[in-house]
This record gives structure tokens, C-alpha cells and sequence, in this order.
């Protein structure tokens, strides 16, 4: 059975619904927003600013997104069990995504995904000019150098099912 | 008003692999709302406020017409769809709204909102700078028109969380007429 992170921290009360809002360890407030409008509108901000422009953002996102759960997790240290604070839950918990598998070959990671509700959309609506995957991108990448506390800057694009490939695939090289 | 909690209990939201889905129909994702704040924030400075309304226009449109899709809203009646509304936007981390004016015969709206986390965030990180009200008054005035009837309605800032006031301030038409 694969771990749940999300059912642990649910089932702990770490994720919890306070005064109708979600919040997770009590303190980091999460919204929430429909896969397809977030596609759409990842889709007219990189159609606006170009593919940097929209990893930019992916950027700000994932980098500040760590920074909290990084923050947080400090205080907390004790409370927490060690398998959640690993990349794979920790991408998770924080809302972006459910990887199948992240492999670790030598200094190589590797990462798949099959099911991704803003990606899925993205190329749905938008075919192979999706650009949505780029903003995702970048959100990892941020979650990689600070957690695996690499110097290298972001993940490379493999495969991606914009392309018609059956699952997304990004690679890291990790030092 | 049915909370969040209950909806849960109820089985409207389901949390699961790594995404909230609204009753088997609609997929959310959750997303910080410090992160949100920041990235609403470089959108605005960048592209202005305009393009930021506009991008949560655009994102409220698509949202309303998934509601109409999936749950047949067409024809129900205003006071049930504000119902609906004030308890969705709310759980979604949109803030809560509480209305002050809505008349559909003089096509006026005015609505207070409090408890947004995403501009409660953007009030500690850039105060009177903020510019993510934006987005959000975008999104609003889409439902606005779609769920409660207000045509055409573009929502107008008059008070701000972000500005030191207790509550934005957002109406259609109760100011100025159109």
C-alpha cells in the first residue's frame, strides 16, 4: 500500500478545518482553486509574459510554498514523524502534486507523473501549446534545491503529455 | 450555512491524492496562501491591476461555468444560489462575504469581505501596496452576474483589508450608476 501523507496529516488533525478554512500544522493557510481555472489562467499568463515569465512565478510559488513548511516545520521538529518531511510527502501536503514515483539513480532524480488535475487540464484545453507544465516546473525545481539543498538550478523536461508521452517525466541532477 | 467541517462530514468535499475534489464533479487545488499572495502580487506589478482583474474574470468565468455544468444552477432562485455561493467561496479560501445591498431590479450589489487568507497574507507582506484584490474582485464580479443576477457587474473597491480598514468594500452601481 502507498503511503498517504495527506490521510496521515488529515487523520492527526495536521490538516484541519478551522473557522471554515483549511489550514495545515494549525498555522499555514491554503486556498483553494479549480484545476481547469488555474490552467486557463497559467495558459494566458505565459501566452502574456512568454515560458520564463510563467517559470518565474512557478519560482515565486514554490520557493516562498518551502520557505513556509520549511519554517514551520523548525517549530515543530518533534511533532512531526521524519517520513513526512522528505520531498515526495512534502510536495504533497503542500498541494502540488502526487508523483507515482520520484527515483533516486545515483545522482540523477528522476520524477513521474500521471495525474495532475492542472497539467491534465492544460492539455486538454490547450493541446501541445500547453505551457502549463512550465509553471510546474519551476515549482519543483524550487522544491528540489531547497530540500535536497542542491546548487543546481532546475529539473529538466523528459517527457511531458502535452507531447502525446503517456505520463510527465522531469529529471534532476542532484549536486 | 453548512461549514466546511460539515461538507466534509457530508462527503461534498473529498480530499485525495493530493487534490479536493467537490462532490465527484469538481477538482481544486490547494495552494498556499502566502505563495498565492506572492505571485497575485508580481502578476500585478508587472501587468497592473486591470490585467489582474481580468485573469480572475477570466478564472471566475471558467469556475461558473463548471458550476452550471456540473450542478444544474440554471433557474434556481437568487437567494438560493447566494446561499451556495457565500458557504463556496468561503471554504474555497476566498474570504467570507457578507451582503450589505443586492437588488436585481436596480441591478446594485454591495458585499463586505473579511477572512480572506490570501489578502490577509498580502496585508503582512506589502500592506498598502498590495495590488491581489484585484484578482479577487474579479472573480466575485463574475458571480455576481452569472449566479445572482447583477448584468454586467464589475466590481468596485471602496474599503481595503490591505489599507487598514476591518473589510474590503466592493460593490456595483451603489456609488456611482451605470
Amino acid at each position: 500500500m502507498t503511503y498517504d501523507p495527506l490521510k496521515e496529516l488529515i487523520v492527526k488533525k495536521a490538516i484541519a478545518i478551522e473557522d471554515n478554512r483549511i489550514k495545515l500544522f494549525h498555522t499555514i493557510d491554503y486556498t483553494l482553486y479549480p484545476g481547469r481555472a488555474l490552467a486557463i489562467i497559467l495558459q494566458q499568463l505565459g501566452k502574456k509574459g512568454g515560458k520564463k515569465y510563467l517559470f518565474g512565478l512557478g519560482s515565486i510559488m514554490g520557493n516562498d510554498a518551502i520557505d513556509e513548511m520549511e519554517e514551520y516545520l523548525k517549530k515543530v521538529e518533534k511533532f512531526v514523524p521524519d517520513r513526512i518531511k522528505t520531498l515526495q510527502p512534502i510536495l504533497e501536503i503542500s498541494g502540488f502534486a502526487k508523483f507515482d514515483t520520484i527515483e533516486y539513480k545515483d545522482k540523477d532524480i528522476i520524477f513521474k507523473l500521471t495525474k495532475h488535475p492542472v497539467i491534465d487540464f492544460g492539455v486538454k484545453l490547450f493541446g501541445k501549446d500547453s505551457m502549463v507544465c512550465e509553471f510546474y516546473r519551476a515549482v519543483f525545481s524550487a522544491f528540489c534545491r531547497k530540500l535536497l539543498k542542491s546548487k543546481n538550478y532546475e529539473l529538466v523536461e523528459n517527457k511531458c503529455i502535452r507531447k502525446g508521452d503517456p505520463y510527465c517525466e522531469w529529471s534532476y541532477k542532484n549536486g | 450555512m453548512v461549514s466546511f467541517s460539515e461538507m466534509i462530514l457530508r462527503k461534498a468535499f473529498r480530499i485525495d491524492e493530493g487534490k479536493v475534489r467537490m462532490l465527484n464533479k469538481i477538482d481544486y487545488i490547494m495552494m498556499p496562501a502566502r505563495a498565492m499572495a506572492k505571485m497575485l502580487q508580481k502578476i500585478g506589478e508587472d501587468f497592473g491591476k486591470e490585467f489582474l482583474f481580468e485573469l480572475g474574470y477570466k478564472a471566475g468565468t471558467d469556475a461558473a461555468n463548471e458550476f452550471f455544468e456540473h450542478f444544474k444552477l440554471a433557474g434556481r432562485a437568487v437567494p438560493l444560489k447566494l446561499n451556495f455561493l457565500i458557504t463556496l467561496l468561503q471554504v474555497l479560501g476566498f474570504g467570507r462575504l457578507d451582503v450589505k445591498i443586492l437588488n436585481v431590479k436596480t441591478n446594485q450589489a454591495l458585499g463586505y469581505i473579511t477572512k480572506h487568507p490570501v489578502i490577509e497574507a498580502a496585508k503582512n507582506l506589502y500592506g498598502r501596496k498590495s495590488m491581489i484584490c484585484a484578482h479577487y474582485m474579479g472573480v466575485y464580479s463574475v458571480h455576481a452576474d452569472r449566479e445572482l443576477s447583477i448584468k454586467g457587474c464589475k466590481l468596485t473597491e471602496t474599503r481595503c483589508v490591505t489599507k487598514g480598514d476591518p473589510y474590503c468594500e466592493w460593490s456595483y452601481n451603489v456609488f456611482s450608476k451605470k
